[in-house]
């Protein structure tokens, strides 16, 4: 009894949460319309990470950004986005993996992305570095707005492009630590 | 030994459980709880006037002050917004074609071309104050942040101060000072193709 208790309590103590650390943290989005790009930022950013320290793995993963939070330095442009994205009914846009694979400093993340209301499954293959309690993931993805049914703005008439690319920097720290 | 794999189970599925999607996104929401802002902090004075916290459509009924009203709002907003946008390449369009006509009036007066001068201008100013009302009086956006030196929409409004009185002025002096009339029409053509050119989507 006492040794099955020991290895629950051994599962359970392997894996701690990770919080994203605010001031390290950042997603940015560029976007494209035919006459100019821009780019808009988030760096509040929310973040979970279930590691298993010992050997340098990630279970699970969940990162929360609020819509209003992307500042592209154009205050018009922001209230149009958050129009277009609804964002009083779906403020949120939610990421979650539980199918993350590390190798060297190569990881890939296979999730669900949460926007608009509608959720698909997303791929990202990123860096990883791993410091003491500490741990650093870069990289982006690429997403179609009008696949998550955001109906594109238009300026001049003209629709934005129907692409958003995604960079993320993203820094996890053991808060126990 | 039954009841010990049943507390190992047990244990175990504590364990992944505590780790669950809906825990991990609820412990992120908790961290960082959200003021919901349904108003921009700064709105243009026509707006507040209807759509304030105590505007004219909060205090009759017309439209209560909520998320479902706001959503709705928005919607409006948009097209009125889009509205604004056709209206002012219709109304750059009549203005080049007035400055055109004028300046052939002003060359070689004929009644017809008056005429035709005067009408497009009526349509011109009848557009023109049709889209400044769609903007003027649209519903407010979600935000309105305020940043440091001229932007993009910075320019826009202040142009837009400019051709407005322009405008105003233009139509003033139509019968009474030609000259008035004709520079402060330039400088409503100037200032409202500026505008329409600085701006950025």
């Amino acid at each position: 009894m006492f040794f099955l208790s020991f290895l629950s309590v051994g599962l359970v103590a392997q894996s701690t949460s990770w919080k994203t650390a605010k001031e390290s943290s950042v997603i940015s989005y560029s976007a494209a319309h035919i006459l100019h790009p821009w780019k808009g930022i988030n760096k509040n950013i929310l973040g979970i990470a279930v590691v298993d320290s010992s050997n340098e793995s990630i279970e699970k993963m969940a990162i929360l950004v609020y819509v209003k939070d992307f500042d592209s330095n154009n205050s018009n442009r922001d209230a149009h986005a958050l129009e277009v994205v609804e964002a009083l009914q779906f403020p949120q846009v939610k990421f979650f993996s539980e199918k993350i694979s590390i190798n060297n400093e190569q990881v890939n993340l296979e999730g669900t992305l949460d926007f608009h209301g509608e959720k698909a499954p997303l791929e990202i293959v990123g860096k990883a570095n791993w410091f003491e309690n500490k741990l650093k993931l870069s990289g982006n993805f690429v997403i179609q707005p009008t696949k998550f049914k955001v109906e594109l703005p238009t300026f001049m008439m003209i629709p934005i492009n129907d692409k958003l690319e995604f960079d993320f920097e993203l820094t996890f720290e053991d808060e126990k630590k | 030994m039954n009841g010990n794999l049943f507390l190992l189970f047990l244990l175990v599925f504590v364990h992944h459980s505590f780790w669950a999607q809906e825990d991990l996104f609820a412990e992120l929401e908790s961290e960082a709880p959200q003021e919901e802002l349904l108003l921009p902090s700064r709105m243009v004075f026509t707006q507040k006037f209807l759509w304030g916290e105590k505007g004219l459509f909060r205090k009759t009924g017309i439209s209560p002050l909520n998320i479902e009203q706001r959503e709705k709002e928005l919607k409006l907003r948009r097209s009125m917004l889009k509205w604004h946008q056709i209206i002012g390449y219709l109304t750059l369009a009549g203005m080049v074609t007035q400055g055109f006509l004028g300046g052939k009036l002003y060359n070689n007066w004929e009644r017809g071309l008056y005429r035709t001068h005067k009408t497009v201008g009526n349509i011109t100013t009848l557009s023109y104050f049709t889209g400044a009302g769609l903007s003027l009086f649209s519903p407010p956006p979600l935000t309105n942040k305020k940043y440091k030196g001229l932007n993009s929409i910075k320019a826009h409004k202040y142009l837009a101060s400019i051709h407005f009185s322009a405008m105003v002025a233009t139509g003033i002096y139509k019968n009474r000072n030609k000259k008035i009339h004709k520079y402060s029409a330039y400088t409503a053509v100037g200032s409202f193709a500026a505008a329409v050119l600085v701006f950025k989507f």
